[in-house]
């Protein structure tokens, strides 16, 4: 319903949005702060947009009141101060945190904006999209084989008690209704998009011992906003898991997100396991394929020759299905950090391979970048 | 207006509680039209995102284009989608008033809510603080709407954003003690008679315990030093040397007259500082305000009666009452505050003899005190009638606290005991008084009757209706009539019984302490006055005069209220003290000025190079200066001149400036 507000409400959305966008390097450091809210709303914090003006400093006295029960005692401590500075947050006098919903469509858009993103293109005959049509729908006009009856009688019992200045009066057990014109509505089609020719991540992680809390915790952020970015362009995502230490397992997101051994390396296990699955699954003619592989680096370094096979999967059959196949290196105090050295030498010039490292939170931001710039 | 008129149910409930209010309250709502008759309270109903956008423009729906409202209205709205707040009513102070209601509000919040409506309504009619409020506030606001659109279609949005976005950075930069708005066309000289300062040690007039508040000893040496500058002054205004002659502290006005700004970008700044004034009496009287309406519409309840509905009742009471431990809630304390003065001027809980009274005894049973120390002053003299009379009471107390002779033993309450000690005591009056409003009452039936017989003759069914609910309204009023009569009967019987020597005495050994305390403090002591001291505070007080005089230490201990600060090392917030003192000052500092500091021009031509000098002034709590910093840029931007303010942070007074690029810090 269009209100008086809407203006300034949509110009406030505006302004909320560029402060998104300027606080989105903090963002993408701290993924954890960012709320979903069912499907596909998200919650953003960011520090409240207000006008300046001259007030005491957060250090005055205030007062407060017991409730319930409640008579705290001189000293007794009320809430903590999260932000060590300004104020704190929720019920707490001094700034608040402003909390923004937006659509995932939107947060892809600032993210695109301010990384300055090009837009990715399906490859090849992988845009076709084929559309159906369901009889789904409602319209007012239709010919009358499609007469929507439970509706129509609801719009004309609806204008019947409407129109009547003495709502009371009416007996609902018996109300006289009459079905005009205008009130009859009629089945109609939406268009439905194929979910054929969509997209399917593959996000792969080393789950040695090597790769501690800190580390996943970046892999974390680094699947999110991938997710985010990649769901952007195609409709109908879908997103497997591969977790290995020197062996491969298909799992769900929990599973490997907590997963933790401590073993050995072999990478090459998920990248024949990631390879096996596209084979069976998901034709490269028809599928968008994105991998991305975390870890700390650290690889079977012993007879086999674990890179030499793992370069051997990437150039003979995994670089070729995919749009994008990312490595992304996590720093960790345990791991030798020498696979990216490997790839780094070997491959190059490929446009498919993207390799980023990330030292620590702050590096996500640029690491995206390098994956999709 | 906005949306849509009342039900049938709800009109005859508010015609109900309109004759509640007036005729039995006594409230007076209404504002005087020209032509003699009395303004209308007009409800209308609206969905709760109507409400949210009424509440986010602050009550007029025509506003000037800003995004402030577009987050106040988020902020709302989401609030109430979370069920986390419900704004169940809005009532705009205009001639008439416009009252909201909220369409999902079920009959009895409706209940609840239209006799606080008529409550606010009463407030705003007859507090002083409002007498030279805009009652036409709706075509003002929307003139500033219609005039600002006209300026941005010449100068484009986001340049006028951005201005409005500095002007209101400035909003709380005012007069707030002002009694209106000085029209800025008046000249900013005064006569050198008018700012003479008379002879004066500094002091600012103040009650004793308030004294290191207003004034502190560091601050009495500062003005010494001042008073022997300002003679030196003195001789410089007179040459015109000093500018402005005293201390501005409406900033935006000084600002408005001394500043280079295109005449549209003056137009604005004038819009917003005018809204700023227009908002002022509202922010000074909200807890009175809030209190006034909660306490009348708890009263009628208790008078409609709610029945089954008394669960969600109490659930809204509950709700509108809630606080959480780091707000203060100004229903709540408003209300407390006026139902603590209404048992303190009715019992005559104040003054010396009380405050000066540290005998357990007496305090414990203090109503009995009061009703002897009556006694004392009448008969006095001789110790014969004294007795005889001190009987009477004990007498006349046994028999309303067991119910005796008919008295309703629901309403026996010792807050209400001295009250119906002065009915008893005046009895004749009363029912003389009862008697003729009950035949005025059937008087006035009479007639309604024939005008509806006259109605009904001439075929015409609305005004059939009409005269059927004023008749039915009547005989309710005549039903609570008699209902309070039939207790001035039963007080009657008490007398009679107790003449006939038929009633025992409460068990109740009159103390030594008595005597003693009666004859320490002579004259007698006014009781029952506990309404009218209430109506007097609705008129002449607003939140800090109220808060200074009416704020006792019990009252703080009865609502657990505390002082709670930041504690930086510990990083967390943390009460800081329960003391009586220090709970009133810092609920002072927030209420005193709108809770802002006080900041005034103190010279426009500082340095000699036409530079702004302001001062806090400092009453021992400090200024953010990282906010202040900010606004000092945007003052810049106004007055395109240096800008410096005189503070004092960590105990140290220095001086901030500003010179359009860098900050810098000094110590004075």
């Amino acid at each position: 319903m269009a209100q008086r507000i809407d203006r300034d409400l949509g110009r406030f959305y505006k302004i909320v949005k560029g402060r998104v966008r300027k606080e989105l390097k903090k963002l993408i450091g701290r993924g954890e702060m960012i709320g979903r809210k069912g499907r596909d709303l998200v919650s953003i914090p960011i520090p409240q947009i207000e006008i300046p003006h001259i007030v005491y400093g957060p250090n005055r006295p205030h007062v407060g009141q017991g409730v319930g029960k409640n008579d705290p005692a001189v000293g007794d401590p009320i809430g903590s101060d999260p932000n060590g500075g300004n104020g704190g947050a929720g019920n707490l006098p001094g700034r608040h945190i402003l909390e923004v919903d937006l659509t995932m469509d939107e947060l892809a858009e600032i993210f695109g904006k301010e990384l300055k993103l090009p837009e990715l293109k399906p490859k090849g005959k992988k845009n076709l999209t084929t559309e159906t049509d369901r009889y789904t729908g409602i319209r007012r006009v239709g010919p009358s084989g499609m007469t929507q009856k439970k509706r129509s009688f609801r719009e004309a019992l609806q204008r019947t008690v409407l129109s009547n200045p003495n709502e009371e009066e009416l007996d609902p057990a018996d109300i006289p209704v009459v079905i005009s014109r205008p009130d009859k509505r009629f089945r109609s089609w939406n268009v439905y998009q194929d979910k054929r020719g969509a997209a399917v991540i593959f996000f792969m992680m080393d789950i040695s011992g090597s790769m501690g809390d800190e580390q996943v915790d970046i892999v974390r952020s680094e699947c999110f906003w991938i997710d985010v970015w990649l769901r952007h362009h195609f409709k109908g995502i879908e997103v497997r898991y591969i977790m290995h230490d020197a062996v491969a397992y298909e799992v769900d997101r929990g599973t490997f997100f907590h997963t933790r051994v401590s073993g050995g390396t072999k990478i090459s296990s998920a990248y024949e396991l990631f390879w096996i699955k596209i084979k069976e699954l998901y034709k490269p003619e028809e599928w968008n394929i994105f991998g991305f592989h975390f870890s700390d680096g650290d690889n079977w370094s012993g007879e086999g020759q674990d890179d030499e096979k793992c370069l051997k999967l990437l150039r003979d059959h995994i670089l070729p299905a995919c749009n994008i196949f990312g490595y992304v290196q996590v720093h960790s105090p345990y791991g030798s950090g020498a696979f990216i050295k490997t790839l780094r030498d070997n491959i190059k010039n490929n446009p498919v391979m993207k390799i980023a490292e990330v030292k620590d939170k702050d590096a996500i931001y640029t690491s995206l970048k390098e994956l999709f710039g | 207006m906005y949306g849509g008129k009342l039900p049938r149910r709800l009109k005859e409930a508010k015609y109900a509680i309109e004759q509640l209010m007036v005729d039995y309250f006594e409230l007076w709502p209404f504002i005087k039209c020209p032509d003699g008759s009395r303004s209308e309270v007009i409800f209308e109903i609206v969905n709760w995102e109507q409400m949210s956008e009424i509440a986010a423009f602050g009550g007029f729906p025509t506003r000037y284009p800003h995004w402030r409202f577009g987050m106040e209205y988020n902020e709302l709205s989401k609030g109430y989608a979370y069920g986390l707040q419900k704004i169940y009513e809005m009532v705009i102070n205009n001639n008439p008033p416009f009252a909201y209601l909220l369409e999902a509000n079920k009959m009895v919040d409706q209940k609840i809510v239209m006799p606080h409506v008529y409550a606010h309504c009463d407030f705003f009619f007859n507090n002083r603080f409002f007498k030279k409020s805009d009652r036409n506030a709706l075509n003002m606001f929307a003139n500033h709407a219609k005039k600002i659109d006209r300026i941005i279609e010449n100068q484009g949005e986001e340049k006028v954003e951005r201005w409005i976005d500095i002007c209101l950075s400035l909003e709380t930069l005012i007069d707030f003690n002002a009694d209106a708005i000085v029209v800025h066309e008046k000249s900013v000289e005064k006569s050198a008679e008018e700012t003479k300062e008379k002879s004066w040690d500094g002091r600012l007039p103040t009650k004793e315990y308030m004294d290191n508040f207003i004034n502190p000893p560091e601050e009495l040496e500062a003005q010494k030093k001042k008073i022997e500058e300002t003679a030196e002054k003195e001789k410089e205004k007179e040459r015109g040397l000093l500018f402005p002659p005293t201390p501005e502290r409406d900033v935006m006005l000084f600002l408005a007259e001394n500043s280079p700004l295109e005449p549209w970008q003056k137009e604005i700044f004038l819009i917003v500082r005018e809204e700023a004034y227009y908002f002022v009496p509202q922010a000074q009287t909200k807890i009175l305000n809030e209190g006034w309406a909660t306490f009348w519409h708890s009263r009628a309840i208790a008078e409609i009666g709610v029945d089954e509905e008394i669960i969600d009742a109490a659930d809204h009471t509950a709700g509108t009452m809630a606080t959480t431990l780091y707000r203060i809630n100004p229903y709540k304390l408003g209300r407390e505050l006026l139902e603590d003065v209404v048992v303190r001027w009715d019992s005559h809980r104040r003054g010396k003899i009380y405050e000066e009274c540290d005998d357990r005894t007496i305090l414990e049973h203090w109503e009995a005190f009061v009703a002897f120390k009556n006694i004392y002053e009448d008969f006095g003299d001789s110790p014969e009638k004294l007795r005889k009379k001190w009987n009477e009471f004990l007498c006349f107390w046994k028999a309303v606290k067991e119910g005796r002779c008919d008295f309703p033993n629901a309403i026996y309450d010792l807050d209400r005991l001295l009250r119906h000690w002065h009915y008893y005591n005046t009895i004749e009056e009363c029912l003389i008084e009862f008697e003729k409003s009950i035949s005025d009452r059937f008087r006035l039936i009479s007639d309604l009757n024939k005008k509806l017989q006259k109605v009904k003759n001439d075929g015409y069914t609305k005004g059939i209706e009409h005269y059927e609910l004023a008749i039915s309204l009547v005989k309710n009023y005549i039903k609570r009539l008699r209902r309070r009569k039939r207790v001035f009967m039963s007080l009657r019987k008490i007398q009679n019984e107790f003449n006939r020597g038929a009633l025992s005495p409460e068990p109740f050994p009159l103390p030594d302490s008595f005597f003693l305390h009666a004859k320490k403090y002579p004259g007698k002591l006014e009781i029952g006055r506990g309404l009218k001291k209430i109506f007097e505070i609705r008129n002449i007080y607003q939140d800090t005069t109220a808060i200074d005089e009416f704020l006792t230490k019990e009252l703080c201990k009865e609502l657990r209220l505390f002082v709670f600060g930041r504690n930086p090392e510990k990083k967390l917030y943390e009460v800081t003290s329960k003391e009586f003192q220090a709970i009133k000052e810092a609920l002072l500092l927030g209420l005193v000025n709108c809770g802002c500091p006080d900041i005034r021009v103190v010279n426009g031509n500082y340095n000699n190079r036409g530079e702004l000098l302001l001062k806090h002034r400092f009453y021992g709590v400090e200024i953010f200066m990282v906010k202040t910093k900010l606004v000092m840029e945007n003052i810049y931007k106004i007055y395109h001149n240096t800008i410096n303010i005189e503070t004092v942070i960590d105990n140290k007074p220095k001086r901030f400036s500003f010179d359009g690029k860098d900050f810098k810090e000094e110590n004075i």
